[in-house]
C-alpha cells in the first residue's frame, strides 16, 4: 500500500530516490491535500506561491491560502466574486494577489477583496483565464479579449479582435516577458505585444490545422493555445494538440507518440529556466525539450516515473507515492518543490537536489541543454 | 411720409407675424426637440444658450488666506512648521515667542507635514502637485521632489532596518506611496481604502497606519465601512486592511505609546436607518476607533454625549506617556480630552458584547472624557510638543494656531498667521459650512456630509414623504454654482432654498440659517470649484479619451443610425456645465420613487463622485449603462462594445 | 392744511414712540431679580389645584433691586389676587407669569411690564393656564388646565402642554392621560417637562418623570430616570455646565419643598447628585443667573418655621452662605434674574395639519435591553398588537402588524392618541408589553430601536426590512373593532 494516511495531515507517500544526471530535479515524493486538509474543494484549478511564502490555491469551490501549515478559505462569503477560481497572480510591487474567476476579477490586498466585473468596471469579460503583472499594469486574459488595468490610475484598456490582429477574442493566457507580453489566444495562436510601442505580432500555426502538426517546428503546434509560460527568454505554449517552444527565433513542437509528451491534451505549462513543467490529462511531464521525466498514476493508484532521454532506453520507475490525479490544471515550481493542481486534489512534490552542474532555473548558468533530436 | 409710415407699419406687422409664426411653429418645436422635454414650462433659452463657466463664482479670483493645515513640531519643541495650503507656503514659527519667523514658498498646495527624527528635513505633501517635497529646515531649500499618487495629503516618517521610509496617503488615487531614501523614490504603491487621509507610524517605525476618509463603494442598502490600512514600512506593502464598520471621515490616526492601540477619530453613520429624527445620533455621532495592533481587535467608543455632540472629529494626538488623547472637533470648536487610562479601565471590565455595543451608548463618554476645551473656529490638525506639554491647534478658519497647556488644559496663547478673513464672504460662508452650531444639539455641520464641499459617497433615507425606501445619493457640492435647480427632483430653484427651511426641517431639525449666514454659506458653496478630473496636466486628451469624447457628442450610433436628440449624451449633459438643468426620465425610477424624472447632474469632476444615479445604485460609471440602462433611455449605449464604453468612461473622467 | 395735519400726526407718532420706547428702556440695575413673594402659611394647604396651594391669594411677582433690602418693591402682578411662576424672555426684556385676577377666576398667563403698568393676560384658556415658558420665536408654552403635578383631576382632562404662537390660537402638544407640569426650554429647542406616573402602566411605585418634546408635540421622549416612588420632580431648570436642577419632594401634601438635585445632560439617566448636600431638604426652587450663580429659595435650615429665603450661591459652592434676602413677612418662593440669557435654538414643525395619522417604525421588536450579555435570551416576537388609549384607563387594540425577520415593523396609526404595544409570539402570547404612553402628531414619522430600548442609545446602521413592505394602516376602531390588517 503506497498511501499512508496521517491523522490531521496530508496523505504522505513514501519517498523516491533521485534519478540520474538530469537537467532538472526529479520528484522524490508527493503529498496530497484535499478537502480533508482544509481545501474548499477537490478540483484544483491553479496554485502559486507568493513572495511572502504563502501558498495560494484556486479551486472550483473557492480559493485557499496556506499559512503556517493550515489552509484558510477565501470564499464568496468573504467577497470573492465567484467560487470557481481559474487563475492567480501576485503583484510583487504591492503584494496583492489577483484571482481570476469564472465571474469576475478579484484583488486580494492584505485581507481585503475588491472585485471587478464586466458590468462595474472596464474588465472586458467576466470569464477570466489568465493574469499577468507587468510593472504597474495588470493584464487579464478573458473570454472576450485582453484587458489591461493601470493600477495607478484605475483606467482600463481592452485589446481584442476589434483593435488588434487578434484572430478572435477568446484569450486563454497572458504572460509578462520583460518588456513584452505574450498572449495566448484559443484558436488564435499567440500574440506578442510590446506595450511601449503598441505593436502586436502574431504567432500562428502556419499549417492552420488544429489537430495535426503537419510541418513540425514551423511555428506553434496549434492555434488552440491553452496556456503559455515564459522564463529565461524561452516561451512555451501548451495546446490541446501538443506542446511548443519558442526561443525568440526558432519554434519546436511536440506531440504525443512522436515524442515522450504523454498526451496532446496539455492544459498548462510552467517555465523555469530552460525547463518546462507540463500539465496534461495523463500526468505531469518535465522536460527541457530533450530529456523527459513523466509522472503519472496508474489505474491501480501506483505512481510511475518514465524517464526518456535521447539515445537511451526509456526508464520506468515505480514510485512509492503518486499524483492524486493525472489531470493537471496548474503548476508552480521552484528549486525545491512543485505544487500541482489536479482534478482531484493538490499535490505537493518534493524535488531531489539537481545533480547536474549549474542551477536549475537559471538558463544563463545552464545554457546548453543536451539536444537529442526528435524521437 | 405716409407711405414710409405704411411701409414701416407693414414691416413691423410682418415682423410680429413672423415672430408669432416662428414661436407657434418653430419655437416650441425647437425647445421640445432640443431639450427632449415634453413639458416646456421650465425650458428656456438659458438652459442651453449663453451658459458660461467664466461667470461662475468658482472660476473667478478669490481672496487667499493664511489658513493653517498640517503642523509639525521640531524635536526640541522650539519651532512649529505650519502648512499654509491656501498660500502655497510653509510658515515657521517660534513656539516661545509665538511669532512667525519666516515663510517658505512651496508650490502644489502644501498640506501634510512630517519631520525627520533630527528635525533637519521637513517633508511636505503637495496636495495638488501630486508630489512630496523634502525641505531643508535650515533654509527652506527644496532638497528633493518625489512624485506620489494623486492628492497626497499626509506623510509619516519612519526609520527601518533598511533605511528611512516615508509613507504618503494619496487621497485621490486611493493608494499609498511608500518612499525609500537615498535617493527618495517610490518603493511601493499599495492600495488603500477610499480617500486615504491620514497616516501615522508605529513607535518602532516598522508599521504605518493609514486612515481613510470615505467608505468603500458597496450596495447602497448595505452597511458601509471605511478602512484602516496597515503598512509594512520595510517592504512597502499593505499587511492588513481592517474595516471600520459604519464609520468614516477619519482625518487622523495616532499610536498610543504605552499601549498597542492605534486611535482614529470617526463619524459613526446611520445612513441605512430612515432619518426620522436627529436625536440620539440617528443621523450620525462621533467616536474614537481603537485598533489593537497586536490582536487586530477593533472597537469604537463614543465621544459625543446624550444631549450634546462634538461634530466633525478631525485631528488627534496622544501625549508621550499615552495617558491622554486630544481630539479636535472641527464642527463644534472644541478639543475633547480623553483619559486613556480611564478608557482602558472601562474596557477591561466590560464584556466583549459591551465593548461591541459601546459606540451606541451616548451616555458612556463621561466615563473617560475629562475635558472639553473651547477653541476658535474650525480646529483641525493638532500637534504636541515632544515632551507633551504644549498642544498646538490649527484653528483653520481663524488663521491662527492655538497653544494650550496640555497638562493644565489652559490657553497659553496664539500664533497669528493672518487676519481671519472676516471681510471675505467666502471665508465667512465656510465658517457657517463647517459649524455645527446650527444643527440640533450640534450634531453635525454641512461638512459632515460634504467633507471639503465634496460628498461622503453615501445614500440617505430622508422621511420627507413618509418612512420608506427612499434612499437618495448625496451629491457633491463641488462645482454646483450655476447648476440649479437642486435636489434630485429639481424642486429647489436655488442654493438659498436648498440650504434653507427644507434642509432645516428634514435634517438640521432646527430653525433655518439666519439670512446673513445663509448668504455667506451659499457664497462659499458657489466658490467651490469642481473636483479634480483625470485630465492630463497638459490638458490634452489621450487617444482613448478622445474616442470617448466623440462618443459623448455622437449623433449617430456606431452602426450609423441616428440617435434621437433626447437620447444623446450632450442633449441633457450639455457643455460647459454638462447639464441643461432640466429633469429627465432616464428609466431609473425605482419602486419607491414618486417621480420618473430626475434632475440632470452636472458632470464636472464626475469621475470622483461615485456612486451614481439618484439613489446611488450605480457604484461606477460603467454600471450606469451596463446595468441600469436597459432601454437606452440614458443615452443609446446598447450597441456599444466594451472598448467604446471604456472610452466613454475615460472621457467622462476628464471633465 | 392737510399737509400740516400730516406733519402734526407724524410728530405725535414719533413723540409717542419715543415715550413708549423710553418706558421700555427704563434702566434697571444689573442683577435685578423677578421674585415671587408668597404669604407665609402654616402649612401646605390641601387643594385640588397645585397652584392654588403653591401661590395662595396674596402671592405676587415683584422686582427686587440690588442690594435687595426689604422694603418697597415694584409689583409686576399688580391687580392680580395671586401670581407665580415668573419667567424672563431671552432678551431680558419681558416677564411672564401665571396669575389670577379674582379668587374665583382661572389662572392665566400674564405678561408683566418691568417698566411699569398693569399686567396683561396673554391666554384665555378654559380651565386655566399655568407654568409659562417661552419659545425662541416668542410663542408661549404653558400647562392647561391648571392642574399641577400633584393635583387630582379625576373625570377631567389631564393637564397638557400647549403652545400659543405670537399670533394664533393655542395648540395642544401632549396627548396622554398623565398630568404634565413645569415646562422648561432646553438649549436645543426641546421642551422639558414633568409628567405624572402612568396610571395604567402597571408599574407600582414609580414616581413622576422628566420628558422632552418638540415644540410641535412630536418626539415625546423620556429624558431622565423617574423619581423614586412617593416623590415628585418639580421645577426642572437649566443650569450652566450641562446640568439640570430639579427639586425632588415628597409626593404627599405635607410640603412643596424638597432636596435639590442636578442631572447631567451627558448622562441624564444616571442618578442625580445633590446640589447642596449639606442643606436639609427644604428647598423650594433653584434657578441660575447669567454669571452662573444659583438663586436658591429655601427655608433657613435652623428654623423650619422661618420663611423661605433667597440665597445666591456661586458656582461650585455646595453650601449657601447668608441669605441674599430673608423677609419674615414673605416666603421668597422663586427668583429669576431680569437679564438676557441664552436663547434656545428654534425648531421647525414637522406636523402636517392635513393628515390625521403618523407612521411608526420599530427597528427591532425583539431588541432587549440586556443584549450586552453574552447570550441574551431571544424574544420571538412575530407580531405586534397596537393599542390605543381612548380615555384614561380605556385601552383597545387597533390591530396587529407583522414583524419582519429582522424584528422591524412599521404601521400608520391615528395621530394624537396614546399608543401602546404588545409583542406577540407565534401562539399570540403576549411576550412584552408597553402601556399607551406615546403619541404621534399628524404626519409625524416616529422611530424606536425596540421595546424598552436603553436610554440615549443610537441605532445600529442596518436597513430595516420593514421599509420594503407595504405599511399597514390602522384607524380608530368603530364600536371596538379595529380596521387595521395584519400583514405577514
Amino acid at each position: 500500500m503506497l498511501g499512508l494516511q496521517l491523522a490531521g495531515g496530508p496523505r504522505v507517500r513514501s519517498a523516491e530516490t533521485a534519478g540520474p544526471d538530469l537537467p532538472f530535479p526529479l520528484i522524490e515524493r508527493f503529498e496530497t491535500y484535499g478537502a480533508a486538509e482544509g481545501l474548499p474543494g477537490h478540483k484544483i484549478q491553479c496554485v502559486t506561491r507568493a513572495s511572502d511564502g504563502r501558498l495560494w490555491v484556486g479551486t472550483y469551490e473557492g480559493a485557499a491560502v496556506r499559512e503556517n501549515g493550515r489552509f484558510h478559505l477565501i470564499s464568496t462569503n468573504a467577497g470573492l466574486s465567484h467560487r470557481m477560481v481559474m487563475c492567480l497572480v501576485e503583484d510583487p510591487r504591492r503584494g496583492d494577489l489577483w484571482l481570476g474567476t469564472m465571474r469576475g476579477l478579484n484583488r486580494y490586498s492584505a485581507g481585503r477583496i475588491t472585485t471587478y466585473t464586466q458590468t462595474d468596471s472596464g474588465l472586458p469579460n467576466n470569464v477570466i483565464y489568465g493574469l499577468a503583472i507587468m510593472n504597474d499594469s495588470l493584464w487579464v486574459a478573458t473570454a472576450a479579449g485582453l484587458g489591461m488595468l493601470e493600477l495607478k490610475t484605475g483606467s482600463w484598456k481592452i485589446y481584442d479582435h476589434n483593435n488588434t490582429v487578434m484572430h478572435e477574442p477568446w484569450v486563454y493566457a497572458v504572460k509578462s516577458a520583460g518588456d513584452r507580453l505574450f498572449v495566448g489566444v484559443w484558436g488564435g495562436g499567440i500574440l506578442e505585444f510590446e506595450p511601449a510601442n503598441g505593436i502586436f505580432k502574431e504567432h500562428r500555426d502556419p499549417d492552420r490545422d488544429m489537430h495535426f502538426d503537419l510541418t513540425p517546428d514551423d511555428g506553434p503546434v496549434s492555434d488552440v493555445t491553452s496556456w503559455i509560460a515564459w522564463d529565461a527568454g524561452i516561451l512555451w505554449q501548451s495546446t490541446y494538440f501538443g506542446l511548443s517552444r519558442y526561443d525568440g527565433s526558432r519554434w519546436r513542437t511536440w506531440q504525443e507518440k512522436k515524442s515522450p509528451l504523454p498526451s496532446n491534451f496539455v492544459n498548462f505549462v510552467w517555465a523555469r529556466g530552460p525547463v518546462a513543467w507540463v500539465g496534461t490529462d495523463r500526468g505531469l511531464a518535465v522536460t527541457d525539450g530533450s530529456i523527459w521525466a513523466n509522472y503519472r498514476t496508474t489505474d491501480q493508484g501506483t505512481g510511475m516515473l518514465e524517464i526518456a532521454a535521447p539515445g537511451r532506453p526509456v526508464e520506468n520507475r515505480r514510485m512509492t507515492t503518486a499524483l492524486p490525479n493525472n489531470f493537471i490544471h496548474g503548476i508552480w515550481v521552484d528549486d525545491h518543490e512543485a505544487w500541482l493542481a489536479t482534478a482531484d486534489g493538490l499535490a505537493h512534490a518534493f524535488l531531489a537536489a539537481p545533480r547536474t552542474a549549474g542551477k536549475a532555473g537559471d538558463a544563463k548558468t545552464n545554457p546548453a541543454t543536451p539536444s537529442f533530436g526528435r524521437n | 411720409m405716409r407711405k414710409l409710415s405704411l411701409i414701416l407699419l407693414l414691416a413691423l406687422a410682418s415682423l410680429v407675424g413672423l415672430t408669432l409664426w416662428v414661436r407657434q411653429t418653430y419655437w416650441g418645436d425647437h425647445r421640445r426637440r432640443m431639450s427632449g422635454q415634453t413639458d416646456l414650462a421650465k425650458v428656456g433659452c438659458l438652459n442651453c444658450h449663453l451658459v458660461s463657466t467664466a461667470s461662475l463664482r468658482w472660476s473667478q479670483p478669490r481672496p487667499h488666506h493664511d489658513t493653517p493645515a498640517g503642523l509639525a513640531v521640531s524635536p526640541d519643541g522650539a519651532m512649529l512648521y505650519i502648512a499654509l495650503d491656501d498660500r502655497d507656503e510653509i510658515a515657521v514659527a517660534d513656539t516661545a515667542s509665538r511669532q512667525v519667523l519666516r515663510r517658505w514658498k512651496i508650490t502644489g498646495r502644501p498640506w501634510g507635514l512630517a519631520l525627520d527624527n533630527l528635525g533637519k528635513r521637513l517633508f511636505v505633501t503637495c496636495r495638488e502637485g501630486d508630489r512630496l517635497a523634502v525641505l531643508d529646515t535650515g533654509d527652506g531649500h527644496e532638497l528633493a521632489s518625489v512624485p506620489t499618487g494623486r492628492g497626497p495629503v499626509a506623510v509619516a516618517f519612519c526609520r527601518t532596518l533598511n533605511g528611512e521610509r516615508l509613507v504618503v496617503a494619496n487621497s485621490l488615487s486611493d493608494d499609498i506611496s511608500v518612499l525609500a531614501d537615498s535617493p527618495w523614490r517610490e518603493l511601493g504603491r499599495p492600495a488603500a481604502g477610499r480617500e486615504p487621509f491620514a497616516v501615522a507610524g508605529s513607535p518602532d517605525g516598522s508599521r504605518a497606519f493609514v486612515a481613510n476618509r470615505m467608505v468603500e463603494l458597496a450596495s447602497v442598502k448595505t452597511s458601509p465601512a471605511s478602512e484602516l490600512t496597515e503598512i509594512d514600512t520595510l517592504s512597502g506593502r499593505a499587511v492588513r486592511r481592517e474595516a471600520l464598520a459604519s464609520a468614516h471621515l477619519s482625518e487622523s490616526v495616532c499610536a498610543v505609546p504605552s499601549r498597542s492601540w492605534m486611535l482614529t477619530p470617526v463619524v459613526k453613520i446611520r445612513n441605512q436607518v430612515p432619518i426620522t429624527q436627529a436625536a440620539n445620533g440617528w443621523v450620525m455621532s462621533g467616536g474614537l476607533a481603537i485598533t489593537d495592533v497586536n490582536t487586530g481587535e477593533m472597537l469604537q467608543m463614543p465621544l459625543d454625549e446624550a444631549n450634546d455632540y462634538f461634530a466633525d472629529p478631525a485631528g488627534l494626538v496622544v501625549d508621550p506617556a499615552g495617558g491622554r488623547a486630544f481630539i479636535a472637533s472641527g464642527g463644534s470648536d472644541v478639543i475633547t480630552v480623553v483619559d486613556l487610562e480611564r478608557m482602558a479601565a472601562w474596557l477591561a471590565k466590560a464584556s466583549p458584547a459591551e465593548r461591541r455595543e459601546a459606540i451606541y451608548d451616548l451616555a458612556l463618554a463621561p466615563e473617560y472624557v475629562v475635558a472639553r476645551l473651547p477653541t476658535g473656529r474650525n480646529p483641525r490638525q493638532l500637534a504636541l510638543s515632544p515632551e507633551g506639554s504644549t498642544l498646538f491647534v490649527a484653528e483653520r478658519l481663524e488663521d491662527d494656531i492655538l497653544l494650550l497647556d496640555a497638562n493644565q488644559l489652559t490657553v497659553r496663547g496664539r500664533i497669528r498667521l493672518g487676519d481671519g478673513g472676516s471681510d471675505d464672504p467666502i471665508r465667512r460662508g465656510e465658517r457657517v459650512f463647517t459649524s455645527s452650531a446650527y444643527t440640533f444639539q450640534h450634531q453635525f455641520s454641512c461638512r459632515s456630509c460634504h467633507p471639503d464641499g465634496h460628498m461622503d459617497g453615501l445614500s440617505y433615507d430622508f422621511d420627507g414623504d413618509g418612512i420608506g425606501d427612499n434612499l437618495l445619493d448625496n451629491r457633491s457640492l463641488l462645482g454646483v454654482a450655476g447648476t440649479e435647480p437642486f435636489k434630485w427632483n429639481g424642486k429647489n430653484p436655488s442654493l438659498d432654498v436648498q440650504c434653507g427651511p427644507r434642509f432645516a426641517k428634514v435634517l438640521m431639525r432646527t430653525e433655518p440659517f439666519p439670512p446673513g449666514p445663509l448668504q455667506d454659506l451659499t457664497t462659499f458653496i458657489k466658490s467651490l470649484p469642481p473636483a479634480r478630473s483625470a485630465r492630463r496636466g497638459d490638458g490634452k486628451l489621450t487617444t482613448a479619451q478622445a474616442r470617448g469624447k466623440a462618443i459623448f457628442f455622437a449623433t449617430r450610433t456606431a452602426s450609423g443610425k441616428e440617435i434621437p436628440h433626447e437620447r444623446r449624451c450632450s442633449t441633457c449633459h450639455r457643455p460647459p456645465l454638462y447639464s441643461v438643468r432640466l429633469p429627465f426620465d432616464v428609466g431609473t425610477q425605482g419602486t419607491s420613487d414618486t417621480t420618473k424624472a430626475f434632475d440632470t447632474p452636472h458632470l464636472l469632476g464626475v469621475g470622483g463622485t461615485a456612486p451614481y444615479l439618484h439613489d446611488g445604485r450605480a457604484q461606477s460609471l460603467e454600471e450606469i449603462w451596463t446595468l441600469y440602462n436597459p432601454d437606452d433611455r440614458h443615452g443609446v449605449t446598447s450597441d456599444m462594445n466594451k472598448i467604446q464604453l471604456n472610452d466613454l468612461v475615460e472621457f467622462l473622467k476628464t471633465l | 392744511m392737510r399737509r400740516q395735519l400730516h406733519v402734526f400726526l407724524g410728530l405725535t407718532a414719533v413723540w409717542l414712540g419715543l415715550l413708549t420706547g423710553a418706558g421700555c428702556r427704563e434702566s434697571r440695575p444689573q442683577g435685578t431679580l423677578v421674585v415671587t413673594e408668597v404669604p407665609p402659611q402654616a402649612g401646605f394647604q390641601t387643594s385640588t389645584n397645585d397652584w392654588d396651594r403653591l401661590y395662595p391669594t396674596g402671592s405676587r411677582i415683584v422686582l427686587l433691586f440690588p442690594p435687595f433690602r426689604t422694603g418697597p418693591v415694584r409689583v409686576l402682578s399688580e391687580s392680580l389676587v395671586a401670581a407665580g411662576g415668573p419667567i424672563v424672555s431671552p432678551d431680558g426684556q419681558k416677564v411672564f407669569f401665571a396669575g389670577r385676577s379674582t379668587i374665583t377666576s382661572d389662572w392665566q398667563i400674564y405678561e408683566g411690564f418691568p417698566g411699569g403698568g398693569r399686567p396683561q393676560a396673554r391666554t384665555a384658556m378654559p380651565g386655566g393656564a399655568i407654568s409659562p415658558a417661552l419659545l425662541p420665536d416668542g410663542g408661549l408654552v404653558f400647562v392647561s388646565p391648571a392642574v399641577g403635578i400633584r393635583g387630582t383631576n379625576s373625570g377631567k382632562q389631564a393637564s397638557a402642554l400647549y403652545v400659543q404662537p405670537l399670533s394664533g390660537t393655542p395648540q395642544r402638544l401632549t396627548f396622554s392621560s398623565r398630568n404634565v407640569a413645569d415646562p422648561e426650554m432646553m438649549a436645543d429647542g426641546r421642551i422639558l417637562f414633568v409628567a405624572s406616573p402612568q396610571p395604567a402602566d402597571g408599574v407600582p411605585g414609580s414616581g413622576t418623570g422628566l420628558f422632552t418634546i418638540n415644540n410641535d408635540g412630536t418626539e415625546v421622549t423620556a429624558f431622565a430616570r423617574p423619581a423614586p416612588a412617593g416623590s415628585v420632580i418639580e421645577r426642572p431648570r437649566l443650569l450652566p455646565g450641562g446640568r439640570i436642577a430639579i427639586v425632588v419632594a415628597a409626593a404627599g401634601a405635607a410640603s412643596p419643598e424638597g432636596a435639590a438635585e442636578s442631572i447631567r445632560l451627558a448622562q441624564p439617566f444616571h442618578a442625580g447628585s445633590p446640589l447642596f448636600p449639606d442643606a436639609p431638604a427644604r428647598i423650594r426652587s433653584v434657578a441660575s443667573t447669567a454669571n452662573g450663580d444659583l438663586l436658591l429659595c429655601a427655608r433657613v435650615p435652623a428654623n423650619p418655621r422661618s420663611t423661605l429665603a433667597l440665597y445666591r450661591v456661586p458656582p461650585g459652592q455646595t453650601t449657601p452662605d447668608a441669605p441674599l434676602l430673608a423677609d419674615p413677612t414673605w416666603d421668597i418662593a422663586e427668583a429669576v434674574e431680569l437679564a438676557a440669557h441664552r436663547r434656545p435654538m428654534g425648531r421647525l414643525s414637522s406636523v402636517d395639519p392635513t393628515k390625521h395619522t403618523g407612521q411608526i417604525l420599530c427597528l427591532d421588536a425583539n431588541y432587549l435591553a440586556n443584549r450586552n450579555e453574552a447570550a441574551p435570551p431571544k424574544l420571538a416576537t412575530v407580531r405586534v398588537r397596537i393599542l390605543a388609549e381612548f380615555a384614561p384607563g380605556t385601552t383597545r387594540a387597533l390591530g396587529v402588524v407583522a414583524v419582519q425577520t429582522d424584528g422591524s415593523f412599521m404601521a400608520e396609526v391615528p395621530a394624537e392618541v396614546p399608543l401602546g404595544f404588545e409583542a406577540l409570539d407565534e401562539q399570540d402570547r403576549v411576550v412584552g408589553r408597553q402601556a399607551p404612553m406615546l403619541w404621534l402628531r399628524p404626519g409625524e414619522n416616529r422611530s424606536c430601536i425596540g421595546c424598552h430600548e436603553p436610554p440615549n442609545r443610537s441605532p445600529h446602521n442596518q436597513r430595516p426590512l420593514a421599509v420594503n413592505v407595504p405599511v399597514p394602516r390602522f384607524d380608530l376602531p368603530v364600536g371596538g373593532v379595529a380596521t387595521g390588517k395584519a400583514e405577514r
